[in-house]
């Protein structure tokens, strides 16, 4: 059996500069792909949960959104706006679908992680992208 | 991408919700269980389990639903997304 000569590459650095531009509306909001030491006041994080082949040089790769804000109702409707805007998502870089979100869903964090002396509401919520892949050879 | 055949011998509604689909589905959610259950918070994986759900009505359809704990299960899912990764490994 043949297998074709496709690579994936590293996507939540292209989420991440996504999210950042197209949420640019929300001021001092930190996207990142892992959470910092010291939280800043409003931080959105993407992690990859990976994903099984779905047809030649495709993935179905999933995907986990979180929000840190100092305001619950924010911190939901970052989210929201998060998942309106991976919405669009398809046909940015190696994205060819999006599709199965999920959430978002509150997080109660135990103990909670503050700005500051302000604790962080916290919510998530997941989704699944079509992704990609590139010829090495190419 | 997982695929599922089946044979069509009734009604797609008595298909939709038997026995038979349930079987074909089962092996999925074993596998989504059993991923689930690599994950290291004991506490987490102990409240972990598998049911069979039927939905009512014209358009009802059997499924296996996996879940852990309500609290536990969101904070777990939020930090390491075990059921996402999971249901990837189970090929779906």
């Amino acid at each position: 059996m043949l297998f074709p000569d496709v690579e994936f590459e590293i996507t939540t650095g292209d989420l991440t500069a996504y999210l950042r531009s197209a949420l640019s509306r929300w001021s001092g909001l930190t996207v990142a792909v892992k959470r910092p030491e010291t939280m800043p006041q409003r931080l959105l994080t993407v992690r990859d949960d990976a994903g099984p082949p779905v047809g030649v040089g495709l993935i179905l790769n999933r995907y986990g959104i979180n929000a840190w804000t100092d305001d619950p109702v924010e911190a939901e409707q970052l989210v929201r706006d998060a998942i309106y805007e991976l919405r669009l998502l398809p046909g940015v870089g190696p994205f060819k679908a999006t599709r199965d979100f999920f959430g978002p869903t509150e997080i109660e964090d135990d103990p909670p992680f503050t700005f500051g002396e302000t604790p962080l509401s916290h919510f998530y919520a997941s989704f699944a992208a079509v992704v990609k892949g590139t010829s090495p050879t190419s | 991408m997982a695929h599922v055949r089946i044979k069509q011998t009734g009604s797609l509604d008595r298909i939709a919700k038997g026995d038979g689909l349930s079987e074909q589905l089962k092996p999925f959610a074993d596998r989504i269980l059993s991923a689930a259950r690599r994950d290291p918070n004991a506490e987490y994986t102990r409240t972990l389990r598998m049911r069979r759900f039927v939905s009512r009505g014209r358009l009802g359809r059997t499924s296996w639903q996996v879940g852990a704990a309500p609290r536990i299960g969101s904070r777990v899912e939020a930090k390491r997304g075990t059921l996402n990764r999971a249901v990837g490994e189970a090929g779906l």
